[in-house]
């Protein structure tokens, strides 16, 4: 039961909404016009019951479940387990699905690396990305400057970020759209015969599998 | 020789344009607003209450026009997509939206986050 004498401060309690503790109480720089926009839709969307705070909160906890470390034990499994690999290229939202991964309606594309061929994703349109197995974009690959350049000098554009290709490897850039998203499938780098899946995911990095960088046996 | 009805190219549609610099490596974290607002839309989505569509939310970033997309941030510009969209379909009014942010803008100020 609400008892207003245990409460000498004038938190508004008529607001079912902002019955939370502070979620930032150290964050006290004046709010942003597109953070308080967003926090007025959840008010107005729970409100006319559009959406329930259970429905929020569900969804806040499916962003926190996607990680790079999905992606990592795809790859590693495909390098030890050659079945998958093969089942991996020809349908990647199956091959996530074994692993109880939901792609989230989108289709996933794997494209591998090999000797002769390295793979490197974008969006040039927005920022299209795999999140369910890389988690949401860093901040470079929903940069202008990335979305404009790494289709036309994607030999340049790898180079900055210290990956050298030879040049008798070909260098393929596939450009996502809303309903289609990519994921590379990196090489797995010499020095690592006899590990296990689960060694060989330590060292399969988000950046591998955007194709700005490639695995270290370290 | 472009069509007389050629919509020619958004301002969306960067890939390939000229006088681009260099990439910024540097990676920061999503902000608790930046991760609800990612949130609301997957509610509001396919895996969720089925209310908008991708394309739809796509559609309302490249209407939004070329000073605004190229103005706000990356997480700003998806706010203001769902937002326009969610006002489209009437599920609020913009009167609406604007009275309550105006409502929680002194709130944060009064009290904090």
């Amino acid at each position: 039961m609400a008892d207003d004498r245990d409460h000498d401060h004038d938190h508004d309690h008529a607001n079912p909404l902002h019955n939370h503790p502070p979620l930032q109480p150290d964050d006290e720089s004046p709010p942003g016009r597109h953070e308080v926009m967003t926090e007025a839709m959840r008010e107005l969307l729970v409100e006319k019951g559009v959406l329930s705070a259970d429905d929020i909160r569900a969804a806040l906890e499916n962003i926190d479940s996607w990680a790079p470390s999905k992606g990592a034990q795809i790859v590693a499994r495909a390098w030890t387990d050659d079945a998958f690999r093969k089942r991996l290229l020809a349908d990647g939202n199956a091959a996530l699905a074994e692993f109880g991964i939901d792609s989230g309606g989108a289709k996933v594309t794997v494209v591998e690396n090999t000797d002769r061929v390295h793979n490197v994703i974008v969006c040039t349109l927005c920022s299209c990305y795999p999140r369910a197995v890389l988690g949401l974009p860093p901040d470079w690959y929903r940069s202008k400057n990335y979305r404009r350049r790494v289709v036309v000098e994607p030999r340049a554009v790898l180079e900055e970020f210290g990956l050298r290709v030879p040049d008798d490897r070909a260098v393929r850039v596939h450009d996502s759209l809303a309903d289609l998203r990519y994921l590379v499938l990196p090489r797995r780098p010499e020095g690592t015969d006899g590990w296990t899946e689960e060694q060989l995911a330590g060292i399969v990095t988000r950046d591998c599998m955007v194709g700005v960088a490639e695995p270290r046996p370290e | 020789m472009a069509a007389s009805n050629d919509p020619g190219r958004g301002y969306h549609d960067i890939g390939g344009e000229p006088g681009g610099g260099p990439i910024d490596p540097h990676v920061t974290q999503a902000k608790p607003w930046e991760k609800l607002s990612v949130a609301i839309g997957n509610a509001l989505g396919k895996g969720g209450k089925k209310v908008i569509v991708t394309d739809e939310t796509r559609r309302s970033r490249e209407e939004m026009g070329e000073d605004l997309y190229n103005e706000l941030g990356y997480f700003e510009k998806g706010v203001e997509a769902t937002s326009r969209l969610l006002i489209e379909k009437g599920l609020f009014t913009r009167e609406e939206l604007e009275a309550r942010m105006a409502a929680i803008e002194q709130r944060i100020r009064e009290q904090g986050r």
